[in-house]
């Protein structure tokens, strides 16, 4: 996952190009959605996280559905460090107050957000590691 | 797309784990499984390659009658 010398196979390739591709277009629509930011977020400063947050969770997500990234101990704890970090910022996301104000989402709103976003990652991987486990006792 | 048996038996004859042979053509472990399952249709590159790490012709691999 992180060695970045990696020579990638053409199946590899294909997955990343098609994955990365579906990224930047959802990097267009949130780049387009930021100027609307005024009317969706109450607290400023923190919303390009939440933007951040849904890119990172998309491609993740998809290469992980995809295989294009391979199953290693090291991704594996890295998933389980997402899992602990996301839940912590989802319960004190839900825990510090209002999620909304004048019908805009709040800091606590954006954490909340960001906190789901990061779980959503670790949560497909264990899904679709133990699908495969499944597949392979068939 | 239907499951790759032919390719399978071709390398348990040659005694081949898939990541021995996976090794030998230069993709990763995950590309042989995936073909051989049927979820990834390989270049005419990688079929060449396959077939003469297993000694075989292309037709015999990956021919569907």
């Amino acid at each position: 996952m992180f060695n970045k010398i990696k020579d990638y196979d053409e199946r590899e390739l294909q997955i990343r190009g098609k994955v990365f591709m579906h990224s930047f277009m959802l990097a267009l629509l949130l780049l387009v959605l930021t100027s609307f930011s005024d009317f969706i977020f109450y607290d400023h400063g923190r919303e390009g996280f939440v933007f951040v947050f849904i890119l990172m969770s998309q491609t993740m997500s998809e290469l992980i559905l995809t295989g294009g990234i391979g199953r290693s101990k090291l991704l594996t704890a890295v998933m389980i460090a997402l899992t602990v970090i996301g839940i912590f910022f989802t319960v004190s996301g839900i825990l510090q107050g209002e999620l909304l104000i004048d019908n805009k989402l709040t800091l606590n709103a954006n954490i909340l957000i960001e906190g789901i976003l990061m779980l959503i990652i670790p949560l497909v991987f264990f899904i679709k590691m133990s699908l495969d486990k499944k597949r392979i006792s068939l | 797309m239907d499951k790759n048996l032919r390719m399978k038996l071709a390398r348990v004859a040659k005694d081949l784990s898939q990541q021995e042979l996976a090794d030998a053509v230069g993709v990763a472990r995950q590309t042989i499984n995936a073909i051989e399952r049927g979820d990834y249709n390989p270049s005419i590159k990688l079929c060449i390659s396959i077939c003469k790490i297993l000694d075989k012709k292309l037709d015999e691999l990956f021919w569907e009658e």
